[in-house]
């Protein structure tokens, strides 16, 4: 097993090294699908510049990295200087790492639940329960979802610095999972302090801060409610996020910073095209109602996590998996980083496979989008015979097939759910063949 | 999210505890994607007459497609871009002594020297004429070392004619290739004068005051090459490695449109209007309109490809008229290598045509040099009230006859038709295990785990409910894994569409470490991929490589370029030996899954298809119609005969097999040999030309067909060759 895992490693950082060297990732840095600009390269090197040339790089419109991630990447640049490339291969080796720990964490805990539930489990759903072996083939996959997966290799190739984002969510991820609210809650003050979005994840962190403490007192009933919970996850959260304000305050000496971050993520002045669906659509539209659209938009991005908090209470990190998801395509900017991390957690729920039935047809849906995209892009921006419509239909195919996999994996959930507690057996009372319908 | 599943019996309802009234109208809404019920009604539709729908929509896509030359199928051309106003003012070149002088005098310049037309003659013509003239000094080496490291030189003249009324920031271009005596062929015809009527519209134009973009006069060397050293060195850029176009010192604004001359000194009978540029994009269908709408207001016959417009197209005999005159054209745009010097200009977003003048032996010769001097008069008037760049009309676009087209809504579902013809086929393969399981499962009690594998993969409620009562304890976690697999291959078919092979290696590994029956499926295919790749791979790589070997072997490069990949592609052909021989050393048994492997194959092939057709819908067109029904044919069968046949089918859609039966039309539809042996060698001939060409086309001027051939037909026949190859004990076991 272990081995394998090696393997994986060893192929996909020979991979990247390998590609660097060619000219595929100057391509793939101009590509909008992988560099926005929020994460792209090219920006990161002109605030560099100038904060070496002491201009404040937030008094332009062309920078939004935060400050503190502009210092770390000002110092690791001065001592790697032209081998840049050796810091993206860094992090993606880190974040591999931190899967393969992930997965580990993951399987525990499944057991832990599985053992903790199985009371209200159907005697009959015995074949449905989840065994160490499977299990622990699951660092397997995660590792080669993530080295040997294109869109990894293409955001880490294009130096999008998505891939810190990407970093620290799964810092989270991971921190979480080990129940320690103090880092937990720290990485994910930094995560919305890099990208905003990963704030809706506090909330399957605090229930699943509440699970972990009622499931490790087994037999003693726990009374203290979810709510504690939630004040401190939340109550720690801000104060990390707070002061990641601070220190960015006292190193930026001004509070600039804050409106060319979030209110470039809030209120998407960059219409440069991309696979989200903002951009077309504040293009097309009048700008009176345009405050309105963009608090519409938004808050789709972020309503979700209300009814599926509701819906998945018992089972955090599917919901925190299901969140990351959503605002992956929901999100202002969206790039294939965020792509990247979603299929690089998603053998960690490989018992929904079975379930799934779009796999096919979503498939296809990705295989398509990703060669059409710069195809359409060719027509439209180069030979000029075809428009923004070719591109924007593409990756409105490309977000619904997204979907159809976030929808199909809640789908699958529910029936898995619902297969543990009564059972395989479909028979109805007249002996005929029962149908589970979804209502 | 619905809060609770609830039981549905399939038949009838007749159970209490179910509100069947509440079930189905949730039912209704849910649609294609969640309905078990309709997909199920889909998935039995699709396996069970997958073989007729297959057929059906080929041929209908075939014929609808071949259909679309018949005139009520197709629509008239008309101005889109009113700005345009052809013909609204009076042509006023009759300066006939000014052609003939210019005629004379350079008739009397090339006899001094046979070999090149001399620049500085140009050059003071335009000087005497008061133009600001440029010469553009650039240099080739080519590729394959055809000539050694040796760099080549040329030189364009231009001149740019300022426009009196307006800031230089927008220009026009008017060219022509500049050809010696001795280059002449059949097709390169003539062009000497095209540049004397050049010189005699400068004269003309200079007086006029009503220009409002510049004029760019032009003359190129080296043809092709010429063109696009001169178009790089205008935009600053350099595309190709192989050409390096030096500094670009006169400069005007950005360039709209521009027309090209290949106009003979004599009289001509008709001109053709040339319009397919590099990588088969086309010029705006209004540019295409304004040429063909003002010869023939000067009482010029234009003709596309040689094809007049017949009189009687309602008749059968007009229908089959334009039919030949679109599959030219088709013929041209396919092959992806511009048909005149203006097929360079689309890449920088230019619109831009070539009229040629063609003169007969025998027959009228009616229109001079003062005619096509009207023509361009009227369409450089024209092209000076464009307002805007030209945007109005189509891009994608066929044309049946010069004053009809069929557009990209038209073309379209034709086509599509066609390569669903494909899809169809695949999502049988992936679904057709599952029929066979159900159809066992009423015949047979027992049931052999792997089809239930197969059947629980499809995770359709419907039959995983079905398998589930015959054995409970052992599928889930196998079905689990199935799908576990199916992502997994999601990822594989990614990198096969990028470009990391190694990714395939690791899987290959991680199949030998489980060593297990059911992973087997989906990674046993992934070394057929990672072989297809890898030959493509070589093909791409293999010509630079042959041709240095020339030299010791005492040939032409042509002839080892094509003599080598000729050996490559009889070497790719046993590569199912290297497979079958690993069949032998396990024990176990390498089995390839081929219906997923088909599977994969007709996907690729879809996508190849679709996104062809986006760039160069003639070349898609093609390879649709010779590559899916044999496709969606292929598969392993015990039969010797049949197996042969189906081999045989497959090698003639093999693509080296394609280039050549392209190169047999050529040479049928340019002049009937007198012989069959004298068309099979002409043809010969001609293939050899066509793939070095392509090569050659593809390091100068970044012609995309020959990377299409290699990273995309090519893997993907070789995949299918492998399904024809696959063992039959490999089935039955």
């Amino acid at each position: 097993m272990a081995i394998i895992v090696h393997i994986c490693f060893v192929v996909g950082l020979g991979l990247r090294f390998w590609l660097f060297k060619t000219s595929f990732p100057g391509w793939l840095a101009s590509r909008v699908e992988i560099s926005t600009p929020l994460t792209s390269w090219k920006r990161v090197m002109e605030g560099i510049y100038l904060t070496r040339e002491h201009v404040s790089p937030y008094s332009g419109d062309l920078f939004h990295e935060t400050p503190l991630m502009l210092k770390w990447l000002d110092l690791v640049l001065k001592v790697f200087k032209q081998y840049d490339y050796l810091i993206f291969l860094a992090a993606d080796t880190l974040i591999g790492i931190l899967l393969l720990k992930i997965a580990n964490l993951f399987s525990k805990y499944m057991l832990l639940k599985q053992a903790a539930d199985s009371p209200n489990y159907s005697p009959e759903a015995s074949s449905l329960l989840l065994r160490k072996e499977s299990l622990r083939k699951l660092e397997i996959f995660v590792v080669a979802a993530h080295m040997l997966n294109p869109y990894s290799i293409a955001v880490c190739l294009a130096r999008s610095t998505g891939i810190f984002h990407n970093l620290l969510v799964l810092l989270a991820f991971f921190f979480t999972m080990k129940a320690q609210t103090i880092l937990s809650t720290l990485c994910l003050a930094f995560a919305t302090y890099e990208s905003f979005y990963p704030l809706v994840l506090c909330v399957p962190a605090a229930l699943f801060f509440h699970q972990y403490s009622v499931l490790n007192k087994k037999s003693v009933k726990e009374e203290s409610s979810s709510l504690v919970y939630f004040l401190t996850t939340l109550g720690l959260f801000s104060f990390w996020f707070l002061m990641l304000l601070a220190v960015s305050y006292h190193l930026d000496e001004s509070a600039q910073f804050v409106s060319s971050i979030y209110g470039f993520i809030l209120t998407v002045p960059d219409l440069s095209p991309n696979i989200g669906i903002f951009w077309y659509f504040f293009t097309e539209m009048f700008e009176h109602f345009r405050i309105f659209f963009l608090f519409v938009f938004q808050i789709n991005a972020l309503i979700y996590t209300v009814p599926l908090a509701v819906r998945l209470r018992e089972q955090p990190i599917f919901l925190m998996y299901i969140l990351t998801f959503l605002t992956g395509v929901f999100k202002s900017y969206p790039s294939y980083s965020d792509v990247s991390i979603i299929l690089a957690l998603l053998p960690l729920w490989k018992h929904l496979f079975a379930y799934l039935r779009n796999s096919f047809i979503v498939t296809c849906m990705f295989i398509c989008c990703t060669v059409f995209s710069p195809l359409l892009w060719h027509l439209w921006l180069y030979a000029g015979s075809a428009n923004a419509n070719f591109y924007f239909a593409i990756t409105l195919v490309f977000t619904t097939a997204e979907i159809f996999l976030v929808t199909d994996l809640l789908y699958a959930n529910l029936r898995w759910e619902y297969d543990l507690t009564y059972g395989l057996n479909r028979k109805l009372e007249d002996g005929k063949e029962g149908q589970v319908v979804l209502e | 999210m619905g809060q609770l599943s609830h039981l549905l019996p399939e038949k009838t309802i007749s159970e209490k505890a179910l509100d069947s009234k509440r079930c189905r109208p949730a039912v209704r809404q849910m649609g294609l994607l969640t309905d078990p019920r309709q997909r199920r009604r889909f998935v039995l539709i699709i396996s069970r007459y997958n073989n007729r729908l297959c057929a059906l929509f080929y041929i209908s896509g075939l014929l609808w497609f071949l259909g679309l030359a018949y005139v009520y199928l197709n629509a008239g051309t008309y101005f889109s871009e009113n700005a345009l106003l052809p013909g609204l003012v009076e042509g006023e070149f009759y300066t006939e002594a000014d052609v003939k002088l210019y005629k004379n005098e350079m008739k009397q310049e090339m006899e001094k020297d046979k070999r090149l037309l001399s620049r500085e003659w140009l050059f003071s013509k335009f000087e005497e004429l008061g133009l600001e003239v440029h010469v553009q000094n650039y240099s080739v080496k080519y590729p394959l070392q055809l000539l050694g490291d040796q760099n080549v030189p040329g030189q364009n003249v231009y001149a740019i004619l300022r426009a009196p009324r307006a800031s230089s920031t927008e220009a026009v271009v008017l060219s022509a290739p500049v050809r010696s005596q001795s280059m002449i062929t059949k097709s390169l015809t003539d062009t000497s004068g095209g540049i004397a009527l050049m010189l005699a519209l400068t004269k003309f134009f200079k007086k006029q005051t009503y220009w409002s973009k510049d004029i760019i006069f032009l003359f190129t060397q080296h043809e092709h090459i010429g063109m696009q050293a001169w178009l790089d060195g205008y935009h600053q850029v350099q595309s190709s490695e192989y050409i390096f176009p030096g500094t670009v010192w006169g400069r005007s604004g950005s360039i709209q449109a521009a027309l090209n001359l290949e106009i003979p000194p004599e009289k001509v009978a008709y001109y053709n209007i040339k319009i397919e540029g590099l990588n088969g994009q086309l010029p705006n269908l209004d540019l295409v309109n304004l040429v063909v709408r003002l010869c023939r207001r000067e009482g010029a016959a234009i003709r596309l490809h040689n094809q007049y417009d017949y009189h009687d197209s309602e008749s059968f005999n007009g229908f089959k008229h334009s039919l030949l005159t679109m599959l030219r054209m088709m013929k041209t745009q396919a092959s992806g290598s511009p048909s005149g010097n203006h097929g360079l200009f689309h890449r920088y977003h230019i619109e831009a045509v070539t009229l040629q003048g063609m003169s007969r032996v025998h027959g009228h010769k009616n229109f001079g040099l003062m005619v096509t001097g009207r023509i361009v008069e009227g369409i450089f008037r024209s092209l000076n009230n464009l307002l805007e760049r030209f945007h109005q009309s189509f891009f994608f676009y066929i044309m049946p006859a010069t004053n009809r087209y069929i557009s990209i809504g038209l073309y379209m579902p034709p086509f599509s038709l066609m390569a669903a013809a494909g899809l169809i086929k695949a999502i049988a393969m992936w679904i057709g295990p599952e029929k066979s399981a159900q159809e066992e499962n009423t015949d047979t009690k027992k049931q052999s785990s792997k089809s239930e594998e197969k059947e629980k993969s499809e995770s359709e409620t419907q039959s995983s409910a079905e398998v589930k009562k015959e054995s409970e304890e052992e599928e889930i976690p196998e079905a689990a894994s199935t799908n576990l697999l199916n992502e997994e291959e999601e990822e594989d078919d990614d990198d096969n569409d990028d470009d990391d092979d190694d990714d395939d290696v690791i899987a290959h590994d991680l199949e030998k470490a489980e060593g297990t029956t059911k992973s087997r499926d989906i990674l046993s295919i992934i070394p057929v991929l990672l072989l297809s790749y890898l030959m493509g791979l070589m093909t791409y790589y293999s010509p630079e490589i042959f041709s240095r070997q020339t030299r010791q072997l005492q040939i032409q490069t042509d002839e080892a370029v094509t003599y080598g990949l000729l050996a490559l592609f009889c070497a790719c052909l046993f590569f199912p030996r290297f497979i079958s021989k690993k069949t032998s050393e396990l024990d176990t048994g390498f089995q390839v899954d081929w219906p997923l492997l088909k599977c994969v194959a007709l996907i690729f092939q879809a996508v190849i298809l679709f996104s062809i057709a986006l760039m160069n819908i003639s070349l898609a067109f093609f390879l649709a119609a010779a590559m899916v029904p044999v496709s969606t044919m292929v598969q392993p069968v015990s039969n010797k005969i049949v197996r042969c046949l189906q081999s045989l089918l497959l090698l003639l859609v093999s693509p080296p097999v394609l280039v050549y039966l392209g190169s047999v039309i050529t040479v049928l539809d340019d002049q009937w040999p007198k012989s069959s042996f004298d068309l099979l060698t002409s043809a010969w001939n001609l293939m050899r030309d066509t793939t070095l060409l392509s090569i050659l086309d593809y390091s100068l001027l970044s012609c995309w067909t020959y990377p299409v051939f290699c990273f995309a037909i090519y893997p993907n026949w070789i995949m299918l060759w492998g399904v024809s190859r696959m063992r039959i004990e490999g089935l039955l076991s």
